[in-house]
């Protein structure tokens, strides 16, 4: 079992930290069943299997359905997601991790939508939840990092096409323009080397994909401090930092965005940045990949496994020049 | 004055005694790794931490070595080029660790995959020149050879100097930032490389002026 091959590293291990693939899913699929009242401790310890899940009633979101995109694999534990990490706000990167005392204020957020719609608007996130509730699924999605290493992560969200359809982009709209947090006073830490505020982008039909996922929580419960709370994009056929974070702004804006990582160095970070094993990273090769926790390397695939589903959008483009 | 000698042992003579701990001290930081290694210490990608750890001693190690004649020179204690040999190889110990670490933990000895990495990755031949370098210096660094070489010893081992640089190139490919260390790393080997450039013009002007 490739479980086993993963190391706790904690004395106070949390249900989600310990639970192999099979359990995560018997779990979903126990809480969606019982509902999250019969998922009670009572019911819990009489079940011996589920006494260590008897926690999951404390996350935010319990007992969400599952996706057709869920990964196969089993997935890495919350305290690898949020330790291997880069969030250059709060100053983190994979070769320095995370401080309990680190953060920022997350409430009140508020999230402001506009550019080319019908109906743009500032909504808090609170608000933005509750709206979509009903909505939320559990998506058990493989995400690739350009600096080669790879997670398999239970994220919380609904789809973005869900957001964008209600908001009404015009027929001028044909990008979406993401923003992220910044306040100086708050981010002491963040590293100088990029511009702030991080902005990303994505093509119209990719941020309608249904893959595409805006993200309000992750293992069952919400977002922690370095993947972005409360509420990013998780964008799984594309490399991490497409992935934007703790996002305040979304614009429909006509010409493609330029990204903060274009900016930075654009000959190695394109606007697309799909997970492509074909097109090398100018410092280093594409073509492995390092799951975290499981030791060995394995080999890349394109659009990170994604294609069935995104490849289309692709068709007749020169991905290396389209990087 | 024989008697006197006897009593009183010259620095050289106290740094030769005092070899046998460079060498194991030296490997303290490995030490230290290999604990937090088998004990879980290192943070989740324990591989990359242990990567990252030896690289740096193997760096931190070989500017050390290079600082000996610098140093020696600058203050006069003959002494320490007795630790030149033990720092040097105690460096290409470490930068060994490090490739085992990348061969046979990261990589699972995949040939296959390690040959994509070798050949396609830029850091990656950076880095294992770098090695390659120091491979001919380790194997000549004893004595015998040092006299079966006489001159050409030290023409061969200026390629430690090509070594560290590429070294540094190395780790500077995989950063997304200049951190403090890396900046450290980089001040000292150009202050290291600069006085080598310097000093034999120093040299040469004091004795000019004799």
């Amino acid at each position: 079992m490739a479980a086993s091959k993963r190391k706790d590293y904690e004395a106070d291990i949390k249900w989600w930290e310990i639970t192999d693939r099979e359990h995560f899913i018997n779990r979903r699929e126990f809480m969606r069943k019982t509902g999250a009242v019969a998922a009670g401790v009572g019911l819990a310890t009489a079940v011996p299997g589920f006494v260590q899940r008897a926690f999951a009633q404390n996350g935010a979101f319990p007992g969400l359905p599952g996706s057709i995109y869920d990964s196969e694999e089993t997935p890495n534990t919350l305290k690898q997601a949020i330790n291997k990490n880069n969030f250059y706000e709060i100053g983190v990167t994979s070769s320095r991790r995370p401080r309990r005392e680190e953060g920022f204020t997350i409430s009140p957020w508020r999230i402001n939508i506009g550019g080319l719609v019908d109906n743009p608007g500032v909504i808090d996130v609170q608000d933005l939840i509750a709206k979509y509730r009903d909505r939320l699924e559990e998506r058990i999605y493989r995400l690739r990092c350009v600096e080669r290493w790879a997670m398999i992560i239970p994220w919380v969200g609904f789809p973005l096409h869900q957001l964008i359809k209600d908001y009404g982009p015009t027929s001028r709209a044909k990008y979406l323009r993401f923003e992220t947090y910044y306040d100086a006073k708050e981010m002491p830490r963040a590293i100088r080397s990029i511009r702030y505020p991080y902005v990303e982008g994505l093509r119209m039909d990719e941020a309608m994909n249904d893959l595409t996922l805006l993200t309000v929580g992750m293992y069952g419960d919400v977002l922690q401090t370095p993947n972005g709370p409360p509420i990013r994009i998780v964008v799984p056929w594309k490399y991490g930092y497409k992935s934007i974070k703790s996002i305040n702004k979304i614009e429909f804006v006509e010409d493609e965005p330029v990204s903060t990582w274009t900016m930075a160095a654009p000959h190695e970070y394109g606007f697309y940045s799909n997970v492509n094993p074909e097109r090398s990273h100018p410092r280093w090769s594409q073509r492995l990949e390092n799951l975290i926790g499981v030791g060995g390397r394995r080999e890349t695939v394109k659009f990170n496994g994604y294609g069935e589903w995104v490849a289309s959008m692709y068709e007749g483009m020169d991905l290396i020049k389209f990087h | 004055m024989a008697d006197a000698k006897r009593k009183r042992r010259s620095p050289t003579q106290v740094a030769k005694r005092a070899k046998v701990v460079v060498l194991p001290l030296t490997m303290v930081p490995l030490a230290v790794a290999l604990v937090r290694y088998f004990t879980d210490q290192f943070g989740v990608d324990a591989i990359g931490d242990f990567t990252l750890d030896t690289g740096n001693w193997g760096i931190r190690l070989l500017l050390v070595t290079l600082a000996v004649t610098p140093v020696r020179e600058l203050t006069g204690w003959n002494w320490l080029i007795t630790y030149r040999r033990p720092l040097g190889l105690a460096a290409f110990y470490y930068l060994c660790v490090h490739l085992l670490v990348y061969a046979y933990l990261d990589f699972r000895l995949n040939l296959e995959f390690i040959l994509i990495d070798v050949t396609e990755s830029l850091f990656i031949i950076v880095g294992v020149a770098s090695l390659l370098l120091l491979i001919p210096l380790a194997i000549t660094s004893t004595t015998g050879w040092i006299r079966a070489l006489g001159k050409r010893w030290r023409v061969l081992h200026w390629l430690v100097h090509p070594a560290l640089i590429l070294g540094v190139v190395h780790y500077l490919l995989q950063v997304k930032e200049i951190t403090f260390q890396l900046a450290a790393y980089m001040v000292a080997g150009a202050l290291l490389l600069g006085y080598r450039m310097v000093a034999p013009l120093l040299k040469r002007a004091s004795s000019g002026k004799s």
